[in-house]
């Protein structure tokens, strides 16, 4: 019986063949989505991830970075310092706005650095220097590459035009290009002094980050501090809130889409085979093993379909990392799950009425002309 | 011919109405997506416009009204009043804030308007008249569920909700709309900094013309009188942030719109050849029967754009009604799924789809040996 089953769902490849590429496209789209929310979300926690800091410092009421306004005068960072456990405090200014380079504008999140940044700066370099001196700025190697930057060429921010020393990796998506420039010049951009955005503190050693923080919100007024893995973690989390519903949205259509395929190509199949399906009845096959071999090629449709998908997906990450750097992808093992149970599901379902039409069967079909 | 297709169409009626439904879907995924873009696009445009001002003052070197901060002197208000033609110039400063409620955490567009630039269109409650009155959207109405009266507290400052704006979103960012005083209460009550000038107070200018002024002109004489500011036209700075918005977000709808259309012109070959191939028998019998393989290539060519008629208009109900379910369930999208131009376009390369889809199998037709009608 199952040679048969297995016969019978090669016996056209053609037909297989398309019917797996048009219900795998449909799983590619939803796959599609969920990728490009997961790697962005990766990508907003990557210049925080990066950064060496064992606790973050920021203003009373904030708890993330991605979006966030946040203030601090910059006498609270001796404060910190002076708290018990604290080894070392370095202090950024942030700014989310457009970049224009050469005409071509970019979204972008722009770190002020210390003149001696220890760990807020950039944490892998294509090109140049990795510490900003005055009026320069290092960019994505990305963006580099979008917009024809070399070093040496000019980007503005605002109105304030900044010399390109060096190109960083890891540090562009869609939403959250990180940009780096020294304080001073952001202060400028800005017209705001004595301020910082964010302190990042590192602890003496036998200080947990947990620890550290509490004692610094208990000793330091109207600041919040967080433990680097919590900081990280608010961020991920409201970027994934923030694409829940997109998400969701994508994947209900992408997901219908696929249901709908799969249901019409496990109704073709079987369709196709109810002669055989006959002539196996007369032969003395019984209902169960016929709906057996009817659920069998449904679910192998649809895995085969779902490996296809994900292969596809696969191949699609380093073709759109090289034609569409912006777009960032990341497949998870959780939408690739939610995909292949949702689509054996409906397999299934779409198998039940051509096999009720099985079931319902005169064998003596099977020999009419 | 027709009445050929329409017989073999009700032949299968499960199978026909699979075929039907399954390409009307990928015509409605395709106008979803379409319409999902538009929608951001004109979301952004929006913004800008809905504004309501003859000319808009940013900081010298900003272009964009969105997902970007502008910081102008305080004294260029009264500059930019002084130049001849500016009836009045309207402070608006925009900040980013995060709205967090039961450890869920929402970025919120904050508007802070004096005179002009507040919400256009209210579902709910009134605008603000209170001090620490807030109108937000209502998009961040129904994901938090809040109503007019509720508290929202932002940075550990209280504010109230008197109203629930509609469309006042953009860039997959919900807007709040809030006074000058509530936003220097808020800064003090922060107790952060003791210069508050060292906090953005003013974004952008919404300038108002006198009666019968040249907007051109006034722009140009503004930029001349005040250089620490840049003067557009509404529609200049929303095309600006619609350009910016394709920029950001065009790569990534412009991907999934490809794959729509691969799936599409897949399944519509699979579905054409499927057909042919599951009726050789019948070819075989209508070509012993004397029918030419033009005839019988014909007939599959019109029942593949039958099957794509049906579909186009289905697909585009199924579109509006996707789009409807997404505004009403999410109400920080605008999905335009039935967008002329975007109908067109898919409802074209629907029926090429098919066309070229029919073409495929005509080989299989024409290797058909009539024979087969007579083997059992």
């Amino acid at each position: 019986m199952w040679n048969w089953t297995f016969k019978s769902l090669v016996r056209s490849p053609l037909t297989l063949t398309m019917s797996v590429a048009a219900a795998a496209c449909a799983m590619l789209l939803a796959i599609l989505f969920e990728a490009i929310y997961a790697g962005e979300a990766k990508q907003v926690v990557a210049y925080l991830e990066n950064a060496d800091a064992d606790v973050w410092v920021m203003q009373d009421g904030v708890s993330n970075m991605h979006m966030a306004t946040s203030y601090l005068s910059d006498w609270k960072a001796h404060e910190v310092r002076d708290v018990d456990g604290v080894a070392a405090v370095e202090s950024i200014l942030y700014l989310n706005t457009v970049i224009d380079a050469g005409g071509k504008k970019w979204f972008s999140f722009v770190v002020g650095l210390d003149s001696a940044s220890n760990g807020a700066g950039p944490w892998s370099m294509a090109a140049g220097r990795s510490t900003p001196g005055p009026g320069e700025a290092i960019v994505p190697e990305v963006f580099a590459d979008m917009t024809s930057l070399q070093l040496g060429d000019t980007v503005t921010i605002t109105d304030h035009e900044f010399r390109v020393s060096g190109f960083s990796e890891d540090t562009f998506s869609m939403g959250n290009t990180v940009i780096f420039v020294t304080k001073p010049d952001l202060e400028d951009v800005m017209s705001s002094l004595d301020i910082v955005s964010f302190m990042l503190v590192k602890a003496e050693p036998g200080f947990s980050p947990g620890v550290l923080a509490r004692s610094i919100r208990r000793n330091v007024t109207k600041v919040n501090a967080l433990p680097s893995s919590e900081f990280v973690e608010n961020d991920k989390t409201m970027v994934m809130q923030m694409g829940v519903e997109t998400i969701a949205l994508m994947t209900i259509i992408g997901g219908s889409l696929a249901v709908l395929l799969v249901a019409f190509t496990v109704y073709s199949q079987i369709a196709r085979q109810q002669r055989e399906l006959a002539i196996a009845k007369a032969l003395g096959a019984t209902n169960r093993m016929l709906l057996m071999s009817v659920t069998a090629q449904a679910t192998a449709i649809t895995l085969i379909s779902v490996l296809a998908a994900v292969l596809l997906a696969l191949a699609l990450v380093p073709l759109t990392d090289t034609l569409v750097p912006q777009v960032t992808l990341r497949i998870t093992g959780s939408a690739i799950e939610r995909i292949a149970i949702l689509g054996v599901a409906v397999a299934l379902i779409a198998s039940l009425v051509p096999a009720r039409r099985i079931a319902r069967a005169d064998p003596v079909t099977a020999f009419h002309a | 011919m027709i009445h050929f297709v329409s017989r073999h169409l009700r032949f299968d009626i499960v199978r026909s109405a699979l075929t039907v439904t399954a390409l009307a879907a990928v015509v409605a995924v395709i106008l979803v997506l379409e319409g999902f873009y538009s929608g951001l696009l004109l979301q952004l445009r929006n913004t800008v416009l809905d504004r309501q001002a003859d000319l808009i003052a940013t900081q010298a070197g900003v272009t964009n009204m969105i997902a970007t901060r502008s910081i102008l002197p305080q004294f260029s208000r009264g500059d930019v009043e002084a130049i001849d033609g500016v009836a009045a110039a309207h402070p608006l400063t925009g900040i980013s804030i995060i709205y967090e409620q039961r450890d869920e955490r929402t970025p919120v567009f904050l508007f802070v308007h004096d005179t002009r630039g507040g919400p256009n269109r209210l579902l709910a409650g009134t605008t603000i008249t209170q001090p620490r009155d807030i109108v937000i959207d209502q998009s961040l109405a129904v994901k938090h569920d809040l109503c007019p009266g509720d508290a929202f507290v932002v940075s550990n400052f209280e504010f109230r909700v008197s109203g629930i704006a509609e469309g006042a979103a953009a860039f997959f960012t919900p807007f709040g709309f809030a006074r000058y005083d509530d936003l220097i209460d808020f800064y003090f009550e922060s107790d952060i900094a003791a210069d508050i000038s060292a906090f953005p107070l003013l974004s952008f200018l919404l300038i108002e013309l006198s009666p019968g002024s040249d907007a051109a002109s006034v722009a140009a004489a503004i930029e001349a009188g005040v250089p620490e500011v840049d003067v557009f036209l509404p529609d200049q700075l929303a095309a600006q942030d619609e350009s910016l918005g394709r920029a950001l977000i065009g790569p990534i709808m412009g991907l999934m719109v490809i794959v729509a259309y691969v799936i599409g012109a897949i399944l519509t070959g699979m579905i054409m050849f499927a057909t042919v191939n599951a009726r050789r028998r019948e070819f075989g019998t209508l070509k012993a029967l004397g029918f030419s393989n033009r005839f019988l290539a014909s007939s599959v060519v019109a029942e593949a754009v039958a099957i794509a008629v049906i579909a186009i208009p289905l697909g585009a109900v199924l579109a509006a009604v996707i789009a409807e379910f997404v505004e009403r369930t999410a109400p920080l999208y605008v999905v335009l799924a039935t967008q002329p131009g975007a109908l067109l376009r898919t409802s074209l390369a629907c029926l090429a789809f098919a066309a070229i889809g029919a073409l495929g199998p005509v080989g299989l037709i024409r290797n058909v040996d009539p024979v087969v009608a007579f083997r059992s």
